[in-house]
């Protein structure tokens, strides 16, 4: 993959140079310091508004040598935010107001209840 | 430690042997420079591979000459290493936001603080962009911590020491737990306890942290240095009354107890030295600080 590439998309490469930034626990300040990048030439890259595709291949090299990816692991940055899994507990009863269950659809829903309450106590 | 030292300790701790290491309080130093006559330093530290000391705590630890000559004769048992908190950016990879938590945290016994963090250094901006380091971390020590003129004329930091150590320490839990075993921090000093386990609180649920491997840190309090020494033999049955009667006061100690049933009690309350004598003797207890 070629840095052109990159280029013509910089500013999604912006969004991915953030999103590193944030999920490996730097601050734009320390990335800047381990990158060797000014930090206002960095927030020109991840506002994606580097005009020279000079200037944005030598700081995307410093990007990707720092922290060892490449062209296309940069381009298809997937943020941990997005990989998380997310467990969404739900249980929901549409019966009308003042609809009776008989006992056993009763005794079912106990159970169902407790166990999404055991998931919710114990999950984390 | 600056510059090159800082990095030497860096590939010291990534060496994948399993250190022992012990960091120290300003109470603790004290309380060693007391009883150095009755156990001497190397009885105590030869078994870490590495002493250290924050700088904000070899301040305090400079106040007094004694204490300073014992750290300065520690060298003979083992690396002593004295660490500036601006260092503690190397050694966390500059990990700077995951720093701030660590900070953040480990100040969250004191309210006051944690406003002072997030209305001072956070300003309202997202973590990553805080200023650098160096400066907040400046802000934090001048103008965070409540001061205090000693009457050496030298401005004492309140919680400065407890905070730095805290932090340091879980520095090497989370970031070095592959080479390092034992982390335990000596001090009596009960915000160094509490601090330390607030943060773990919070490390555990806080999704940056809580799927991380780390290492366990644990205490020597003055009491449980007292009660090893007696089971080693170091303070004979003769002289601990006297021992006791000169170094040690009431203190609230927190320890487990094994029952009748094997069943493990745990119990957190004020210990005068009539009763610690008598867990002294008790060989089912254990003491936590």
């Amino acid at each position: 993959m070629s840095i052109e590439l990159l280029f013509e998309n910089r500013k999604l490469i912006g969004e991915n140079i953030l999103n590193i930034i944030k999920d490996n626990g730097y601050t734009k300040s320390s990335f800047s310091r381990i990158t060797d990048i000014s930090r206002p030439t960095l927030n020109e890259l991840i506002k994606g508004e580097v005009n020279s595709l000079a200037t944005f291949k030598t700081h995307i090299q410093k990007i990707l040598e720092s922290q060892n990816m490449n062209e296309e692991q940069l381009l298809n940055y997937v943020p941990k935010s997005k990989t998380k899994k997310e467990l969404i507990f739900a249980l929901s009863d549409n019966a009308p107001e003042n609809h009776a269950l008989n006992p056993n659809a009763q005794e079912m829903f106990g159970i169902l209840e407790d166990i999404v309450h055991m998931c919710e106590l114990y999950y984390n | 430690m600056k510059g090159e030292s800082i990095n030497d300790l860096k590939k010291y701790l990534s060496t994948g042997r399993s250190l022992k290491i012990c960091i120290l309080d300003n109470n603790s130093v004290e309380f060693l420079t007391w009883v150095r006559k009755s156990v001497s330093p190397e009885k105590i530290f030869s078994q870490y591979d590495m002493i250290l000391i924050p700088k904000w705590v070899w301040v305090e630890v400079c106040d007094s000459d004694n204490r300073k000559s014992y750290i300065n004769d520690l060298k003979h048992c083992s690396k002593v290493q004295i660490i500036d908190e601006v260092d503690y950016l190397t050694l966390v990879d500059y990990k700077e936001a995951e720093l701030y938590y660590l900070f953040l945290y480990c100040c969250y016994n004191v309210s006051r603080l944690v406003s002072f963090i997030k209305k001072n250094i956070l300003k309202n901006r997202p973590v990553e962009d805080l200023d650098p380091y160096e400066e907040w971390l400046s802000v934090f020590y001048e103008e965070g911590l409540d001061q205090k003129k000693l009457s050496n004329g030298r401005i004492q930091r309140k919680n400065a020491g407890e905070i730095s150590i805290s932090v340091l320490s879980y520095i090497f839990s989370y970031y070095y737990s592959g080479s390092i075993d034992i982390i335990t921090i000596f001090s009596s000093d009960r915000d160094t306890y509490e601090f330390v386990s607030k943060a773990k609180e919070i490390l555990y649920k806080d999704e940056r942290f809580k799927d991380r491997s780390n290492t366990s840190i644990t205490f020597k309090s003055n009491d449980l240095l007292i009660y090893e020494w007696t089971r080693l033999g170091y303070i004979d049955e003769q002289n601990i009354h006297t021992f006791l009667d000169s170094y040690r006061q009431t203190r609230r100690i927190k320890f487990t107890r094994k029952k009748q049933d094997n069943s493990i009690e745990e119990q957190d309350k004020l210990i005068d030295n009539a009763a610690f004598l008598e867990m002294l003797k008790d060989s089912t207890i254990y003491l936590i600080f």
